[in-house]
């Protein structure tokens, strides 16, 4: 695995090196911020915006944990800023946007492999929202 | 309009606030999170919800981010390690001394034994680890050389004032509760520099008012007859000028280049 992947899994504290192989998820922040930015480039504000439609709500960043999260992810290679330039749709502030890199690609793909093996094994567990709910 | 007006006054305390991130982060990010601050704010507004429980929320949330910003990069540079080894090095001089029942010179009374409590190297310890990584903390926003001195000796002599009044007292002996009162110069230190967030020019104003406060203390000491130890009084009244005078070298460097 690449260090750098395993860099922004675990933050800057741990040593990267001395963590080199583990396969802990992504984040819910970076998932989300690679998700935000897998069609187009964007804004942080136009990050925040997608992140919170395509959680349905359920994830919001402030403008600290965006941008945190940003930091970690340009420091790692996983995204890096496009350009800077007026959103028509918003005022006429210039802004800096987003766009993911090939390794954040790569991360994003490995990490939804990741889900795909994990709802398979549970689905062949039949574990579904209504097994819980029957009592397992 | 009244609200532009809120969300101008809530963005420029936001970017007060931003200013405590360590410099890389805040060259970089600063001017997207204004930019963010006043989009979201301006969403809550046109949707006639209140700005305050907002602005709140969100100082909130930025100011945790940026105790884990400025906690990481301690942790990136090895401070924290370098600092937890001169602390140790600090405490080994009377471990050691206490280990070979070596005395250090007391004046007409010959020589006087280290006897140190655990208590004694837990406070110790605490005060030079704490001074340390308050040092690279600030000094990590210091952009120039004098800038940087007059933060080391701004700390050394906080630490050094603390460590004085707990080791034999600047007023009578160390159990004298009068040598409280340098409480109030530490004080005026610690808000002076918070409010001052360590842009030169103000850290400067902070560290003159810090010179005055231990002036007004030994002057009350003074008056109130209790005999301060003057020489010593002078030697941090003096670093804290020397402080002060280097912070405002900085700023006028940091000014000129500008």
């Amino acid at each position: 695995m690449d260090y750098r992947l395993t860099y922004i899994r675990l933050g800057y504290i741990v040593p990267p090196v001395a963590r080199t192989g583990t396969d802990s998820p992504l984040t819910p922040a970076v998932l989300h911020i690679l998700l935000a930015l897998s069609t187009e480039a964007r804004h942080g504000y136009g990050i925040m915006k997608q992140v919170e439609r395509e959680s349905h709500g359920k994830v919001k960043m402030g403008p600290g944990t965006l941008y945190g999260s940003i930091g970690r992810m340009m420091a790692a290679g996983l995204i890096r800023e496009s350009d800077k330039r007026v959103d028509p749709a918003m005022d006429d502030e210039r802004r800096i946007y987003y766009q993911l890199t090939g390794l954040g690609r790569q991360a994003l793909r490995a990490e939804l492999d990741r889900y795909r093996e994990v709802v398979a094994v549970a689905t062949e567990k039949h574990l579904t929202p209504n097994a819980f709910a029957d009592g397992i | 309009m009244a609200s532009d007006r809120a969300i101008g006054r809530y963005r420029r305390w936001y970017v007060r606030l931003l200013r405590l991130y360590p410099r890389p982060f805040r060259e970089r990010f600063a001017e997207p999170m204004a930019q963010i601050f006043t989009d979201l704010a301006r969403e809550r507004t046109d949707a006639n919800r209140g700005l305050i429980g907002f602005a709140l929320a969100t100082f909130a949330e930025t100011s945790a981010q940026i105790m884990r910003e400025n906690m990481t990069q301690l942790m990136q540079t090895r401070v924290v390690i370098r600092w937890v080894l001169i602390t140790a090095a600090v405490l080994a001089v009377p471990a050691l001394a206490m280990a070979f029942k070596l005395g250090v010179p007391d004046p007409g009374q010959g020589t006087e034994g280290v006897n140190w409590g655990p208590m004694d190297f837990a406070i110790i310890g605490v005060l030079v680890l704490g001074a340390g990584l308050l040092y690279e903390y600030a000094s990590a926003r210091a952009g120039n050389l004098a800038n940087k001195a007059a933060v080391g000796i701004a700390v050394a002599a906080g630490l050094g004032l603390v460590w004085v009044n707990l080791a034999v007292g600047m007023i009578g002996d160390e159990g004298n509760a009068a040598n409280l009162m340098y409480v109030f110069v530490l004080l005026v230190a610690l808000i002076g520099a918070a409010i001052a967030r360590f842009e030169p020019r103000e850290a400067s104003i902070a560290m003159f008012a810090t010179a005055v406060a231990h002036v007004v203390v030994v002057v009350i000491a003074l008056v109130a007859g209790l005999r301060p130890e003057l020489r010593a009084d002078a030697f941090f009244i003096a670093a804290w000028v020397a402080s002060a005078l280097l912070f405002r070298q900085a700023s006028l460097v940091s000014a000129s280049s500008t």
